[in-house]
């Protein structure tokens, strides 16, 4: 079952549209129609032999009964001699010839009658007595063949019905008397008036003889079909009438054609397809017995002729179907092609438009609705995309420019930041600090930043940033700030006095709700004296000598931003020679890693501890990189700037 | 994160917020916060028991919550602060400009006596 699915699966359900379509409509149906064909060929055949064989039976009949009457009329005759014989009526040999030239010349349809006696009987003193009359040159002769030459006794037509004690039909024969004529004969014994039939009383044998030409010309002239014919046959299995004839009486026909005679001779009719016994044709040959004379009448019908019809019928049949089997492959093949044409162009246009070709017409006029609708679901399908083309490509131009302009706006925000430390080639006498600041943004732009300057001689100012979110507004905020601490720092005011400052504009251009966390701070770089004020943000670290890590506290502000007219507080501190101060924004410390965890200000605090001999340089950009590989691939969330800066020495002039 | 904005409570409207707010889950909660926030809100508790970790970007969006709430007259208090939030709630100086209470109950007691004193 599962192997049959498999053959229905593979061979028929697959392969191209037309191939199918032949394969399960077009052959089928020239099977179909094939078979039915034949089968009305075959039964115009057998309609046309049994039509046949009932014509050609019922002619056999009727010629056969006309044979037999004319043969049996004659037989008669003889029956006659016996009957007036026996009667006593004819006494002398005179009285009897006259009465055999009488029924002769009564009868032009015999050719001649005899009777033969017994070795003295009709005329004692005779031995031999056999009167005969017969037709010569029109009128009737009378002879007698009783002659010891001829000695008819031993003649078949004179013994055989003797030893019979029946009439019987001799086997034609040649007349080797008068004519060629072509005769047969009934010979019918008689015997002693009042006596029974026996051998005892056996007197003679009275006989007729019948020309066969005549029977012979009435049966030639019977018209069996176009080219068939009729023919007789002798009880000896001879032709007697046979259009061929050359044959008449000369060929057995047992020997010719075995088959045909052991039907003909059974002595019962039939049609039978045989070979025909003249041109050895196929043939159909009904045969029909002759009571009297007991020849057999056949007629021949050539199969080629009387099939003639039937094959026209079927080879009008045939074109006809052939015609409407060629019709309907020609159906299928335009078809499938209308189907898979159409779907061909769909294919090769959809290699095309994968090829970027989006500009292809598909308006081919398609009369196949799903195919029509496949064609406008793909005309469809090409605009669309071609609309996506389009506004990705504006919304790629877009991102472009976005793109562009943010980095414009990353090196304006990276511009806006203090050169490295070891550029300020102005600030030599500043060896005694040493500072590295690093920023990392998110994003292009970020809310980071950190800032540095000499106040005087003496005081260094630093700052380091971090507003609330990210991305250009952050960026915004943040460029904001950078300017207000610019604008605001100076050496006349202390650390409290520029926050507060800078809170209170920062208040009144805040409306998203923005703030920043800020550390600032003023550092004398001679006495290490540290003024910090923190405005919400992150305490720095102090890596003092021996490991010493310690968070410097101080006094807590509000972040920038949040409300006006605050007051902001510092709290000093003094910076030893070789201490450093580690500042830094959150997203150094909330750096998630893939499990969502932090980096956490722990681990800040263990990896200073492990690196607090470290230069700032490489402290900063050591702890960028530890949590570059804490996060791994995580996206940075947060921007990260790291500031940190050592005291080296102390100056000699300081105060 | 999370947002669970509870059954009306009287009049004050209870949502609590669970989980990291981080800079990208601050852009949600903002999102969450403002369609909240209009002319029919009596109060709004932020209940943050829940919550474990917020950053400066998230704590900018209770900035602005508090501002809008500002505007329409209506209190905006928060609760149940954990003490790393509570840290970074101290360290900015969140804890100066906004009402914090430690319990749910405390703050729905004052919220609603300070409706009835402004009523």
């Amino acid at each position: 079952m599962n192997s049959l699915h498999k053959i229905v699966r593979d061979s028929l359900l697959t392969g191209s549209l037309s191939k199918r379509l032949v394969l399960l409509v077009g052959i089928p149906t020239s099977l179909f129609l094939i078979a039915m064909l034949a089968w009305i060929a075959l039964r115009g055949f057998r309609q046309t032999v049994e039509q046949t064989r009932a014509t050609a039976l019922n002619l056999a009949r009727v010629q056969a009964a006309r044979l037999d009457r004319m043969l049996g009329e004659a037989a008669r005759i003889p029956e006659l001699h016996t009957q007036m014989l026996e009667s006593g009526a004819l006494k002398t040999e005179k009285e009897l010839q006259s009465y055999l030239a009488k029924v002769v010349a009564r009868y032009p349809s015999i050719y001649g009658s005899c009777l033969a006696f017994e070795p003295h009987t009709f005329a004692p003193s005779r031995e031999f007595y056999a009167p005969y009359c017969y037709w010569k040159d029109g009128h009737v002769e009378s002879t007698d063949i009783g002659t010891p030459e001829y000695n008819p006794f031993r003649r078949e037509w004179y013994a055989k019905p003797k030893t019979l004690q029946h009439a019987l039909w001799t086997e034609p024969y040649f007349d080797d008397g008068g004519g060629n004529a072509l005769m047969t004969t009934h010979s019918v014994p008689f015997y002693k008036a009042g006596s029974p039939d026996t051998k005892e009383n056996f007197l003679g044998i009275a006989t007729i003889d019948i020309s066969l030409d005549q029977l012979i010309h009435d049966l030639q002239s019977i018209r069996v079909a176009d080219t068939g014919y009729a023919f007789l046959v002798s009880p000896g299995g001879r032709y007697l009438a046979y259009p061929d004839s050359t044959k008449v009486m000369k060929e057995l026909m047992k020997d010719e054609n075995p088959q045909l005679a052991a039907a003909m001779m059974s002595g019962k009719e039939g049609f039978v397809r045989i070979s025909e016994p003249m041109n050895k044709r196929d043939a159909w040959i009904a045969y029909m017995p002759v009571q009297n004379g007991g020849f057999t009448l056949a007629l021949v019908y050539p199969n080629q002729e009387i099939m003639r019809d039937a094959y026209r019928a079927l080879a009008d049949l045939a074109i006809i179907g052939l015609i409407g089997l060629a019709g309907l492959f020609v159906a299928l093949i335009i078809i499938s092609r209308s189907v898979t044409k159409p779907i061909t162009k769909l294919a090769s246009a959809a290699r095309k438009i994968a090829d970027g070709d989006l500009h292809l017409r598909l308006n081919d006029q398609v009369n196949i609705h799903e195919v029509r609708d496949l064609a406008n679901a793909f005309d469809k399908m090409m605009r669309d995309l071609r609309m996506r083309m389009e506004e990705l490509k504006y919304t790629t131009t877009i991102k472009e420019r976005m793109t562009g302009e943010l980095n414009a706006a990353r090196r304006i925000q990276m511009s806006m930041l203090p050169k490295e430390w070891s550029d300020h080639t102005a600030w030599p006498s500043r060896a005694d600090i040493s500072l590295h600041a690093v920023i990392q943004p998110a994003r292009e732009i970020g809310g980071d930043f950190y800032d540095y300057r000499f106040l005087d001689d003496n005081r260094l100012a630093f700052l380091i940033g971090d507003v609330a979110g990210k991305g250009v507004p952050a960026a915004l905020f943040m460029a904001m700030t950078q300017t207000l601490f610019k604008g605001f720092s100076s050496p006349d005011r202390t650390a409290s006095d520029i926050m507060a400052r800078v809170n209170n504009a920062l208040c009144d251009e805040s409306q998203a709700g923005m703030f920043v966390t800020l550390l600032y701070g003023v550092l004398h770089v001679h006495t290490g004296a540290l003024d910090l004020c923190n405005a919400g943000h992150p305490p720095p670290f102090l890596i003092g000598h021996n490991e010493c890590i310690t968070q410097l506290q101080g006094a807590r502000n509000p972040a920038l931003g949040l409300m006006r007219d605050i007051s902001y507080h510092s709290a000093s501190f003094i910076l030893k020679p070789g201490e450093k101060l580690f500042l830094y924004t959150d997203g150094v410390t909330e750096a998630f890693n893939k499990d969502r965890e932090l980096y956490s200000i722990q681990r800040l605090e263990q990896f200073l501890n492990q690196n607090s001999d470290k230069a700032v340089e490489e402290l900063s950009s050591g702890i960028l990189k530890d949590v570059r590989a804490f996060s791994g691939d995580e996206d940075a969330s947060d921007d990260l700037t790291i500031l940190a800066l050592k005291m080296t020495g102390i100056c000699q002039g300081a105060s | 994160m999370t947002f669970h904005q509870e059954e009306q409570n009287g009049d004050i409207t209870i949502v609590r917020i669970g989980g990291q707010v981080d800079s990208v889950k601050a852009v949600e909660l903002e999102n969450l916060t403002m369609n909240l926030i209009d002319g029919e809100l009596k109060g709004l508790l932020l209940d943050c028991t829940e919550m474990d970790y917020i950053n400066s970007a998230g704590l900018r969006v209770f900035l602005l919550a508090a501002k809008q709430m500002d505007q329409i007259g209506a209190p905006l208090a928060f609760c149940g602060l954990v003490p790393n939030v509570q840290m970074i709630f101290e360290t900015i100086g969140f804890d100066r400009i906004l009402t914090v209470y430690g319990s749910r109950g405390d703050a729905l007691e004052n919220m609603r006596a300070m409706n009835e004193q402004s009523a």
